[in-house]
């Protein structure tokens, strides 16, 4: 289990980074300003603050995430320090487990306190009704914020071309992000001949294909244990077993692996 | 069991082959010097030790482990100094010495006694980023000695130092192979591997043209002795005279009165005899030891190729 040391080593190297500590500084000013402003934009309970709140880590985790992880091999590789830990008795699979847990720990522990600074200021202003369900909102931003450092750290390990990962890191932030909703709407009116009734009525595999983006998985998950609005398709009457709650869970965990497993694929099998 | 073991190694990018056949034996306790100019194929091999890079054909072993199919067990017998590496960013010199530490499972080293002995104690609290060139070098060779590896694999390890870290270095080489220790190290600069090694391997285009002592790839050279000869004065028989000696196998004038000859050891006092006996007088003459330069040189058709 020597992953171990490559995770202490590397929480040790990238926790150190100005610019990391930066953005969390502004992770943290965002959600507990959230936290005050919640009264001007929504209702003064603790829930519908829960649901502003995920907003807010939905499109801001991601880019931590990334940019957390996307350097994260590449840059140790393509600078020769990745040389001296696999000089160590390390195989690159104890490199990719421990770079994947350190960064993942460098991202999750400050969000992670950050979320429940908010949490506790958000109770304060707006009562303690639906505090419950708070652990569970925080389990499920931990798996959010988990698919991006699977995405952004087999990204890395995938090539040592730095532009394409810089692209891709790019490119994987805005299709999963940004333009997932585009892109469903699109493929669904290619295939059913721009018939645009298909939106409103989406057949049911398609509700699953929406359910793929990590952002729409994340909001299964806080449907199930907190009573939020953003995922209200996937509920009532007639909607397949197959986009319940526990399917966010697998696509997250879908999310963080198959990029992890890709990107390891190439990596284990090239020269350094 | 040896140290290094490979069989018939051999490594090609696309057309190019950067490692032809290579069969190699390093024993346990010794210290191999693997001598070859630059882009001959040393870091190749290397990094196929380390699995950096997999090999095309052929397999390499550490103490029996496969390099390729056993890396981590190993690597865990040995202390690595590779070439092309750099710092990790944001770590302290102390800090790399402890990763090293934490990954050997050598926990009752004590990461300021390396960094002394590496002689960068003073830097041990400074980024490693911010170190020169030699020393990295030092502190990378720390980290290759913490839990007294049985093999150190060391890739051009004098990159980077003065001549006095040079030194150091070999005086740290000297006192791990007494301590047992197999010493494994490349470089292109003749005199460190005629300073510390047992043994010898020379690389060319690829290829281990020769594996062999010191003194014996002299003997391989002809008897490795050269007579430099001062005469008083020189006629045209001269030189075909000691030519026709037996043992001798170069005479070459050196314009004045000045003559080289390289021959075995036998045939020196023959060819004092034999001008004398042609009545030339000899004001002067010398030996030398071909050097390893000149042994590279013929082996390798230039030196610095």
């Amino acid at each position: 289990m020597t992953w171990s040391d490559i995770a202490y080593k590397d929480v040790n190297d990238a926790g150190r980074s100005k610019t990391i500590w930066l953005l969390f500084g502004l992770l943290l000013v965002l959600s507990v300003g959230y936290a005050y402003l919640h009264r001007y934009v929504g209702e003064e309970a603790f829930s519908p603050f829960m649901t502003g709140l995920s907003r807010i880590v939905g499109v801001g985790l991601p880019l931590l995430a990334i940019l957390l992880g996307y350097k994260s091999i590449i840059h140790e590789r393509l600078s020769g320090s990745l040389l001296l830990t696999l000089s160590l008795p390390h195989d690159r699979r104890d490199l990719a487990v421990g770079t994947f847990v350190g960064r993942s720990l460098v991202l999750l522990v400050p969000t992670l306190v950050a979320l429940v600074v908010a949490g506790a200021a958000g109770a304060a202003f707006y009562g303690t009704d639906g505090l419950a369900t708070y652990p569970w909102f925080l389990f499920a931003t931990a798996l959010y914020g988990l698919s991006f450092v699977g995405i952004a750290v087999g990204l890395s390990m995938s090539t040592t071309v730095d532009r394409w990962v810089t692209f891709g890191a790019l490119g994987g932030y805005l299709l999963l992000v940004t333009f997932w909703e585009a892109f469903h709407s699109v493929t669904l009116l290619l295939l059913h001949r721009f018939d645009f009734t298909v939106l409103t009525d989406l057949p049911d595999w398609a509700l699953l294909f929406r359910l793929v983006e990590p952002w729409q998985a994340y909001n299964r998950l806080l449907r199930f244990g907190v009573d939020t609005s953003l995922a209200s398709r996937y509920v009532g009457d007639g909607v397949p077993v197959y986009v319940n709650w526990w399917m966010g869970i697998v696509l997250l965990v879908v999310w963080t692996c198959v990029p992890l497993a890709f990107g390891f694929y190439r990596f284990s099998r090239s020269d350094l | 069991m040896k140290a290094i073991d490979a069989a018939e190694v051999s490594k090609r990018y696309g057309s190019t082959t950067a490692l032809d056949r290579v069969d190699l034996a390093v024993e346990e306790g010794e210290t191999f010097g693997f001598l070859g100019p630059n882009g001959a194929g040393k870091s190749t091999f290397i990094n196929i030790l380390l699995d950096f890079a997999k090999p095309s054909d052929g397999r390499v072993g550490i103490f029996g482990n496969d390099c390729q199919t056993e890396g981590v067990a190993a690597r865990e017998r040995i202390g690595v100094l590779p070439e092309g590496y750099s710092t990790i960013d944001r770590l302290t010199g102390r800090q790399h010495i402890e990763y090293a530490i934490r990954s050997k499972n050598a926990h009752d080293t004590n990461p300021l006694d390396v960094l002394d002995r590496v002689g960068i104690r003073d830097a041990a609290d400074r980024k490693a980023s911010g170190y020169s060139k030699g020393m990295a070098q030092r502190l990378v060779l720390g980290m290759a000695l913490v839990g007294e590896p049985d093999l150190l694999l060391l890739d051009e390890p004098s990159t980077g130092l003065d001549p006095n870290g040079a030194a150091e270095m070999r005086k740290i080489l000297r006192e791990e192979n007494e301590r047992g220790a197999t010493i494994f190290f490349s470089s292109h600069i003749l005199e460190q591997v005629e300073a510390v090694c047992d043994r010898v391997g020379i690389l060319q285009n690829g290829e281990l043209v020769a594996v062999d002592t010191i003194e014996g790839l002299r003997n391989s050279m002809g008897g490795g002795t050269k007579l430099v000869i001062t005469l008083a004065e020189i006629d045209e028989d001269t030189l075909p005279d000691i030519r026709a000696l037996e043992g001798v196998e170069t005479v070459v004038s050196q314009g004045d009165s000045t003559i080289e000859v390289t021959c075995t050891n036998d045939a020196k006092m023959d060819i004092i005899v034999e001008l004398h006996q042609n009545g030339i007088d000899v004001v002067n003459f010398r030996t030398e030891e071909a050097s390893l330069e000149d042994m590279f040189i013929e082996y390798t058709g230039s030196g610095g190729r």
